[in-house]
């Protein structure tokens, strides 16, 4: 038998204890019998485990989970799970979710108008080449940047906010230089993150110059007011990015 | 209180109970055993492993009287035998009065080896379904629910079906970013 709405709603409130004592017993039995429920169960665990990481459920759901669902071994690994993947998906879902976006929406915008993509494209592109030239052709004002090089909260232990390092920018770029934890050959690839107050500012592949550090440079556009952090993984032959543990902290006021 | 184990001889009869067909009854009884233990732990219990067997323990005992006596479905039974165990759990059980913050008692080295782990699992996954489960856990509220309903539409499938594949997908790294966990603690 194919489930309803009510079924859905009912596994979330039993595992929230919403239930009344007769109800728990009529659904337990159910669950004992019913496959499809049954699963619908481990499910309504998962998203509310996912829920749970994410800071999305009330005070009170919180604390019925880490008292009822999460007192098992089993339950305290879901909630790790959940944990470990809110904030991979904090990480990187946003350049995942721009790449794919646009080059779908792109795809079935050039499938269905054609001719009207490319007048459209060929108008922007003589639009953007003359207002280019007349912007640029006054002699622009040079470029300022500002450098910052950050050791590995690792090997420092400094994530006090105290000890963070703080710049004040007024120049344009920041070039951020990371001290590698350990020396590797030049050319090794690395992949750096950056996150500022919880949000995803870039992630960009990178090689070593000199086998102790990896710069990268940010518009001071890209880093306003607040705290921030970078991590950066290596890159195997295979693609594979291992995290480097620890992070780069420091502040943009 | 430890209990005795059942015999087999009554061990054979509950299966008998469960199902004439020996495989059925087979299958069923592990179905109850799991689905006991899922129960158990949903109601916040430590071992909900230890009171499955102690339900189907006091199943066994009565299972000559069961056999002449009950009448209905025996899951009906074990739902009822269960929830005396547990209402018994709940009384032994010290409550305590605050529970901690698990998230502050945890060390950071262990959080950074599981998301170590998770990144090294996610990786492995085939591009579409990493991007898949990312692209699923995108926005929040309303904007969740249209988000979610549009990526069923790309991808071809129904809303629930959408759900099950991304449920699927998760019980899969889980298992991987475990098992990685796993082997590094051996280490």
């Amino acid at each position: 038998m194919a489930l309803g709405e009510h079924d859905n709603n009912i596994t979330r409130q039993y595992l929230l204890g919403q239930l009344n004592e007769a109800d728990e017993l009529a659904l337990e039995e159910r669950l004992l019998t019913e496959d499809e429920l049954y699963q619908e169960l481990q499910v309504t665990k998962d998203e509310l485990a996912q829920e749970y990481a994410g800071g999305n459920l009330t005070s009170k759901e919180r604390q019925w989970l880490q008292a009822h669902l999460f007192a098992s071994q089993a339950g305290k690994q879901s909630r790790e799970f959940a944990q470990a993947f809110d904030r991979y998906a904090k990480t990187h879902r946003e350049p995942v979710r721009e790449r794919v976006g646009f080059w779908q929406r792109w795809d079935a915008l050039w499938s269905r108008h054609v001719t009207f993509v490319r007048a459209a494209a060929a108008v922007a592109v003589m639009l953007i080449a003359y207002f280019g030239f007349k912007t640029l052709s006054p002699s622009p004002r040079p470029q300022t940047t500002a450098t910052l090089t950050l050791v590995n909260t690792v090997s420092t232990r400094s994530t006090d906010a105290g000890s963070v390092p703080t710049v004040k920018l007024k120049d344009d770029v920041l070039k951020l230089t990371l001290q590698l934890p350990q020396p590797s050959s030049v050319g090794t690839l690395y992949r750096f993150d950056l996150m500022g107050e919880g949000n995803l500012i870039r992630t960009l592949t990178t090689s070593t110059q000199d086998g102790e550090s990896i710069s990268a440079d940010f518009s001071a556009k890209e880093l306003p007011r607040g705290q921030y952090v970078a991590t950066l993984s290596t890159i195997d032959a295979n693609g594979t990015a291992q995290r480097i543990p620890g992070g780069y902290h420091f502040k943009i006021e | 209180m430890t209990r005795k184990p059942p015999s087999q001889e009554a061990f054979d009869k509950l299966l008998g109970w469960l199902d004439p067909d020996r495989e059925q009854a087979g299958r069923k009884y592990q179905k109850i055993q799991i689905r006991l233990t899922d129960i158990f732990s949903c109601h916040g219990c430590t071992e909900p492993e230890s009171l499955a067997d102690e339900t189907i323990d006091r199943v066994i005992e009565k299972i000559d009287w069961l056999i002449e006596n009950y009448v209905g479905d025996p899951i009906r039974y074990f739902c009822g035998v269960a929830r005396n165990v547990l209402r018994e759990y709940w009384k032994r059980r010290r409550v305590p009065d605050e529970f901690p913050d698990e998230q502050k008692n945890e060390p950071d080295e262990e959080n950074d080896r599981r998301f170590d782990c998770l990144d090294k699992c996610m990786a492995e996954l085939l591009p579409r379904n990493r991007s898949m489960i990312l692209d699923y856990y995108e926005d929040q509220g309303k904007a969740k629910i249209v988000h979610r309903k549009q990526l069923a539409e790309n991808t071809g499938i129904s809303l629930p079906a959408l759900r099950l594949r991304v449920f699927h997908i998760r019980t899969q790294l889980a298992k991987c970013m475990q098992e990685c966990v796993n082997q590094g603690s051996e280490r």
